[in-house]
């Protein structure tokens, strides 16, 4: 379950780090929903306070389910009258944007803090607290701060607090998470590896007005120049090089300009936000904001209790049985950006074979399995590309149905015979799969050993190796295993996630898979702009990836937010969290 | 009446081995195979008989070397037991005891080929093909196997004619004890012990335990690892006596293949202490000085060592370590033997010193008794009582570890169940509130086994002390 | 006295230095580490990572690391949380007091139960009571932790709905005085009956064993052969000798009560230490699983000399040299 928390930051920071996003995520009318959507015609339309919903979530290809019966809701819910409670699977205390790397903490810095640029529910960017411009070739970037935006202590921002990010991100000392060289900014090398006392490329127009200059014309860019605003004179008056210490002494007591300010923090139990009355889209409607530490697996459980308003809770049948039995459950459910794969080692004399890797794919029966473990609520996926995107095209493709006798076919003609014991041999060998995993893991605990017995149909033996999250992660970017079970994260973009998996020698081309044709077609993709003639490139990537298996697409499931309907005004989407929003929200029981 | 329960013995015995000729192997569709055809056709295919003659070519290929250890093993007791009819000779009683429970031991081994079906208890079964070129070729086949009623038959009767010969030696036995006047100290704990009911109905069911983990894989119709989705889930039934899990394995199956990891753990786990901590005890406490000082730092480091936490980081380090998940349990076994020895080195220290100080080791050391003679003659028997009621506890105490670590996911790995990683399924939510019979039944298998084992270890304790006599 | 305390103290430094050897070499065993780790989610570039994993001395040699560590720690400087990003040691004293809560309710419980029971077992000894008793301690004893915590929760929390399911506090509530405590206690009461039931078995059998042990004593003998009346006799005479290797027990349950119970903590959402020191071996977070693990070894040492010197003080026959 672990896996769940790196799921979802892989998910944010591939929402973060989108590039060149000329494409429109699902406005484009292919927007469907991940599954045949059943639920639908039940109890999903009209009569609810439709004032409140206002927010277009089919548009964003979000299922949206109200509940039936608000009075059902538990007392100690109810008699919340001025909180909203979420609930978080974990917090680690550090409310600095630049220094946490916990997704959930995260939540609660999207609250407390504004960023200059945003990103919208369909992945594109969009100004944030700054209106922004960029000149016409692309290389200059100037932030200009709205009005009205103040620090919780009533100062107003400035340029020079947007300074001070950008210097505290490109320092030696620095050691969190973010990585600003990918922005390209203009002397952030001679400034964090040589002896410059300042950066070039960023300078302060006017007290509201920053400009930065890049070396290097990029469609990401804007992304990875996202910063939020944090007061200098709180974080550290004159910032000197080197002077991080200081910044990171105040982790824990965050000063910024967002919806919620910072009220107290238990460490491991609860964060608790009050609003902010200076708010300069408005005054949050709800008075008290409280995240709510809840263990792994008990989220359902604590919305159904009324410990807490709103949960992200594992999309799976039960789940949504017992959320939609309780009457007062609203569910919000919608494509996760990114698919389940089962990892291969190409290089591997036994996978270089695409008959092979094709035999594999047609023994997996992927589809019992992810029935199984996620219902209607995700799909198989043939292609690595999410459904919601303006670049799937799965015409065409073979969808590698359960055939066991095919896959031996294919094994037969790949050189792989049956020995005398039933065992597939070429020369000499037998084939067998080392398959790393972790586990528990709602996925791996079923399709490991339905795999494991299909294949022994076939003559391979499958010894499973059971690994956590870090030590499978560095052997699989080290390319030390044979065959493994990962996810993946996708960008709205086709090109920003993919093309470093799938081009030879990407840096995320875990997999040693190597065509020249993808190679090109990749670079072709990227070069052009328009949408429509992008299209059909992606789609002959996708039929060839469809073909060669680089890895074996399994599924691709949804997110599920489930919310007691007592408070209702979240907007959400695939690419961008309610958070950012939250000052919208409402109780309206 | 000792006469009455060897002849019964012996006719159960020879029932055992006329087992043979009874099916330990049906098929669907086909005759089954008896267990002098899986003999016989060791390491040869065998054309499966097909009763409706429509069906494609199966074959089996016998594997099962310790089908023929079990009946040799079956034979010689039978001689044995003949002998000792005719001619009421103890020793051949006890050898009989012994080969028959080697027979059970070969046949146990038999049973821990689980990879894939039933089957595979005795061998595999192929689907025969014509290749391309002319050649026979073999694939694994789906065909369904059960073990058939002389697999069963032989499980019990063997069982029962063990239980019936050790009846009848405890009875002669007894009436030994009760017709001389010595009584040794190890028959007096014996006494004091079998007083203790629930030491006694501690030791019944530990052996119940082991006989149901061991043996009863052969009563069940479903294998360790094969799954079927379709069926995951159930809760209990007439198929699927305690239901099925996640993947649609049989609970009970894996409750008693888990139990034998839980078994070997305790057991093995707990020699390793004894050989380790004994003998650095017993150095230490016998040569004492700078030796015993230099040990009893070392000792004191591991005590010190925080058991959980050390355990945990071994748990995460042996996942790197290329341990296939068959042998990461032998891992586990190393991990918490040798963080638990010092505790009986300890012990055993402690014990030996306040032996020396004894009045017959000063009476021995002034008849100038060789060194080796002293310790195996008056050291050691002394000692082994307090390393008997230590080891007893410790064994309860390694299961516990054990599962806990599974528990945590860093001790058996999954497919192969313990009875830890099996309560690992509550970590689903639903499973843990609408489907407990799929965790449950593994933690009171647990619990169960500890409480046995203490109540044995607690009625020893009481029986070696004297001071605890009524 | 003073120089025998001295003296332990000083004995105890090699231990904690061998001890400290042992957890570093294995903690150095665990593959992966903390910047491959966070790298996965930040897609950051590959200069940016080896950036990194200079300034966190991911690279350096076991025993480079093993020195700064040794060196920082006689200053009682345990280095930075990578997780907390915050002093181990703070990050220590942050968590360790919930655990405490739940560990001294655990203890108290223990105390209050264990030895009145352990006394009338003694007492009784072969009794049915006895027998009834004993059973009870061995289930404790045998019962694991999880399992027991499992179907306390499955029965009073999921099937009555009565206690919480998980955390110390009722979550955005903001209870003060009396209604604070009856909610935290609402949330603790479950975990603290866990571990005290597991371990209450044991202090029971031990307080028997040691009234038993002392009712055998000639002393006594003398005393009924007195006439005194039995409650006299045990109360009296035979209890407070009996209490002595009992006192002992308090220093011994020194880790127990500050060290966290990383199981119970973790099933019941306990932002407790133990939960900590788990969550930090996933993530790799070496400083605080050291520092954890430090923390544990010191405390049992210090228990054990705890230990010996509440028996000197108690019992003046013995003499601590």
């Amino acid at each position: 379950m672990k896996s769940r928390v790196w799921f979802t930051a892989i998910i944010l920071t591939a929402a973060m780090a989108l590039t060149a996003c000329s494409g429109k995520a699902s406005d484009d009318g292919k927007a469907q929903d991940v599954t045949k959507d059943s639920a639908a015609g039940t109890s999903s339309t009209a009569d609810v306070n439709s004032s409140l919903n206002s927010f277009d979530f089919k548009k964003f290809g979000v299922s949206y389910v109200p509940a039936a019966d608000i009075s059902k809701s538990p007392k100690i819910a109810m008699d919340r009258k001025d909180s909203l409670v979420v609930g978080i699977s974990d917090s680690t205390g550090i409310f600095n944007y630049l220094y946490g790397d916990n997704a959930y903490d995260w939540y609660a810095l999207y609250t407390m803090f504004d960023f200059n640029v945003d990103v919208d529910y369909d992945g594109k960017p969009l100004a944030g607290a700054t209106d922004y411009k960029v000149s016409e070739d692309g290389l200059v970037y100037t932030f200009t701060l709205k009005d009205g935006v103040k620090f919780w202590d009533g100062n107003s921002a400035t340029a020079k607090d947007l300074e001070f990010a950008y210097y505290l991100l490109a320092d030696p000392k620095y050691d969190g998470p973010q990585d600003i060289s990918k922005a390209f900014i203009k002397g952030v090398d001679a400034y964090k590896n040589g002896s410059a006392e300042s950066i070039e490329g960023i300078k302060v127009l006017n007290d509201k007005t920053l400009e930065i200059t890049t070396d290097k014309k990029s469609g990401a860019a804007i992304y990875n120049l996202q910063i939020p605003i944090m007061e200098e004179s709180y974080y550290c008056t004159d910032f000197k090089k080197g002077d991080t210490a200081r910044v990171k002494e105040k982790n824990g007591s965050p000063m910024g300009t967002g919806q919620y300010k910072f009220v107290e923090y238990k460490p491991g139990q609860e964060l608790k936000l009050a609003a902010n009355e200076n708010y300069y889209k408005g005054v949050p409607k709800i008075k008290n904001l409280v995240f709510s530490v809840t263990p792994q697996g008990q989220e359902l459980q604590r919305v159904l209790a009324g410990e807490t308003d709103i949960d992200m809770a594992d999309v799976s049948p039960d789940n949504m049985k017992a959320a939609q039995t309780a009457g007062f459950i609203d569910i919000y459910r919608f494509p996760t950006n990114g698919y389940g794969y089962v990892g291969l080692n190409d290089d591997n004399p036994k996978f270089r074979d695409v008959k092979v890797r094709q035999a594999l794919m047609y023994a997996l029966n992927r589809t019992d399995v992810v029935d199984k473990v996620y219902g209607e609520y995700a799909r198989v996926v043939n292609i690595p590309e999410s459904n919601v995107s303006w670049a799937y095209d799965d015409q065409g493709v073979d969808t590698y149905d359960f055939n066991l006798e095919k896959a031996g076919r294919l094994l037969d003609e790949a050189g792989w015979q049956l020995n005398s014991d039933g065992k597939r041999e070429k020369d000499g060998k037998l084939f067998t799969i080392k398959f790393s995993c972790m586990s528990p893991h709602a996925v791996t605990d079923i399709l490991v050993p339905v795999m494991k017995d299909d294949y022994s149909k076939l003559g391979i033996d499958v010894t499973v190796e059971n690994l956590d999250w870090p030590t499978l992660y560095e052997k699989a970017t080290n390319k030390q295993l044979e065959a493994y079970f990962m996810a993946a994260g996708l960008t709205p973009d086709p090109d920003t996630s993919q093309a470093t998996v799938f081009k030879t020698n990407g840096p995320q081309n875990y997999y040693n898979y190597s065509n020249p044709e993808i190679d090109s077609l990749y670079d072709q993709g990227i070069s052009q702009v328009d949408i429509e003639s992008r299209k059909p490139i992606y789609k002959k990537i996708y039929k060839i990836l469809n073909n060669d298996l680089p890895i074996l697409y399994v599924y691709q499931r949804s997110d599920m937010w489930v919310s007691n309907a007592r408070v209702r005004g979240y907007e959400i989407s695939s690419f961008k969290e309610f958070f950012h929003n939250i000052y919208k929200c409402e109780i309206t029981k | 009446m000792t006469r009455f329960y060897k002849v019964l013995a012996l006719l159960l015995l020879m029932f055992s081995v006329s087992c043979y000729s009874m099916p330990f192997l049906r098929f669907k569709d086909y005759a089954a195979l008896t267990g002098i055809d899986l003999i016989t056709n060791l390491n040869r295919r065998i054309e499966l008989e097909n009763l409706a003659r429509t069906a494609q070519i199966h074959v089996f290929r016998s594997t099962s070397t310790y089908l023929l250890l079990t009946l040799i093993f079956l034979l010689i007791a039978l001689g044995l037991m003949i002998c000792s009819t005719l001619k009421d000779c103890k020793k051949s009683l006890d050898a009989a005891i012994l080969t028959i429970a080697a027979a059970l031991v070969s046949y146990g081994l038999q049973l821990t080929n689980t990879e894939t079906s039933v089957a595979d208890f005795f061998g595999k079964i192929l689907l025969s093909t014509k290749t391309g070129n002319g050649e026979i070729a073999y694939k694994p086949s789906e065909i369904i196997a059960a073990t058939g009623i002389g697999a069963r038959l032989l499980v019990v009767l063997c069982l029962l004619s063990m239980a019936l010969i050790a009846g009848a030696r405890i009875i002669a036995a007894y009436e030994k004890y009760s017709d001389s006047n010595i009584k040794t100290p190890w028959s007096m704990a014996m006494r004091q012990f079998v007083r203790n009911r629930l030491a006694i109905i501690g030791a019944a069911i530990i052996i119940l335990l082991i006989i149901l983990c061991f043996f009863g894989p052969v009563f069940s119709n479903y294998s360790l690892l094969k799954t079927n989705i379709l069926t995951a889930k159930e809760g209990p039934g007439m198929e699927h006596l305690l239901g099925t899990d996640g993947s649609g394995r049989d609970i009970l199956t894996r409750l008693m293949y888990g139990g034998r990891i839980s078994l070997t753990v305790g057991f093995v786990v707990v020699v390793l202490e004894i050989l380790i901590g004994a003998a650095i005890g017993g150095v230490a406490g016998y040569y004492g000085g700078r030796l015993d000082n230099m040990l009893m730092r070392v000792v004191d480091i591991f005590l010190s060592l925080p058991f959980l936490p050390v355990v945990i980081i071994l748990g995460a380090v042996m996942s790197d370590l290329d341990v296939s998940p068959q042998r990461r349990i032998y891992f586990v076994m190393l991990i918490i033997g040798v963080l638990g020895w010092p505790m009986m080195a300890r012990l055993v220290r402690g014990q030996i010193l306040s032996l020396r100080e004894q009045e017959y080791m000063l009476a021995a050391e002034a008849l100038g008794i060789k060194d080796r003679h002293k310790i195996m003659r008056h050291l050691i028997p002394n000692v082994i009582p307090t390393i008997i009621v230590a080891a007893t506890l410790a064994v309860g105490d390694a299961i516990l570890s054990e599962s806990a670590l599974s528990f945590l996911g860093l001790g058996v790995a999954m497919p192969f169940p313990s009875w830890g990683n099996m309560v690992q399924a509550v970590r689903d939510t639903n499973d843990f509130m609408l489907r407990s019979w799929i965790w449950i039944p593994p933690g009171i298998s647990i619990f169960i086994t500890v409480l046995a084992v203490n109540f044995v270890g607690d009625g020893l304790r009481d029986a070696f002390d004297p001071k605890m006599k009524r | 006295m003073w120089n025998y305390i001295v003296r332990r103290i000083l004995q105890m430094i090699p231990i904690i230095i061998g001890v400290s050897l042992i957890i570093f070499f294995i903690i150095t065993l665990i593959p992966g580490n903390f910047i491959d780790a966070r790298a996965q989610g930040s897609h950051m570039t590959f200069e940016q990572v080896n950036h990194l994993k200079e300034l966190y001395g991911v690279n350096e040699p076991i025993h480079i690391k093993y020195l700064k560590w040794i060196k920082g720690a006689v200053k009682f400087d345990f280095g930075d949380s990578f997780t907390h990003q915050a002093p181990v040691s703070k990050v220590i004293d942050t968590f360790v007091w919930n655990s405490f809560t739940i560990a001294a309710i655990a203890f108290l419980l223990e105390l209050l139960i264990a030895i009145p029971i352990g006394i009338i077992c003694a007492t009784r000894q072969y009794s049915k009571l006895d027998y009834f008793f004993t059973i009870i301690a061995l289930v404790g004893i045998s019962l694991p932790s999880f399992f027991l915590g499992l179907i306390l929760i499955k029965f009073f929390a999921v099937d009555l709905k009565i206690l919480p399911l998980a955390g110390l506090d009722t979550p955005g509530s903001n209870y003060t005085g009396f209604q604070f405590l009856f909610d935290r206690l609402k949330h603790v009461i479950l975990p603290a009956f866990v571990l005290a039931f597991i371990s209450i078995g044991s202090m029971m059998r031990y307080t028997r064993t040691a009234v038993l042990e002392i009712i055998r004593q000639d002393y006594i003998r003398t005393a009924r052969a007195k006439g005194l009346s039995e409650k006299v006799v045990i109360y009296k005479h035979a209890l407070r000798n009996a209490l002595i290797p009992i006192v002992t027990l308090i220093g011994l349950s020194l880790p127990a009560l500050f060290a966290g119970a990383i199981i119970t903590e973790s099933i019941f959402g306990i932002p407790g230490i133990g939960k900590i020191a788990l969550d930090a071996v996933s993530k790799r977070d070496y400083p605080l699983l050291m520092g954890f693990s430090m923390f544990v070894a010191v405390l049992t040492l210090a228990g054990n000399l705890l230990s010996d010197i509440l028996y000197a003080i108690v019992d003046p026959r013995v003499k601590l040299k």
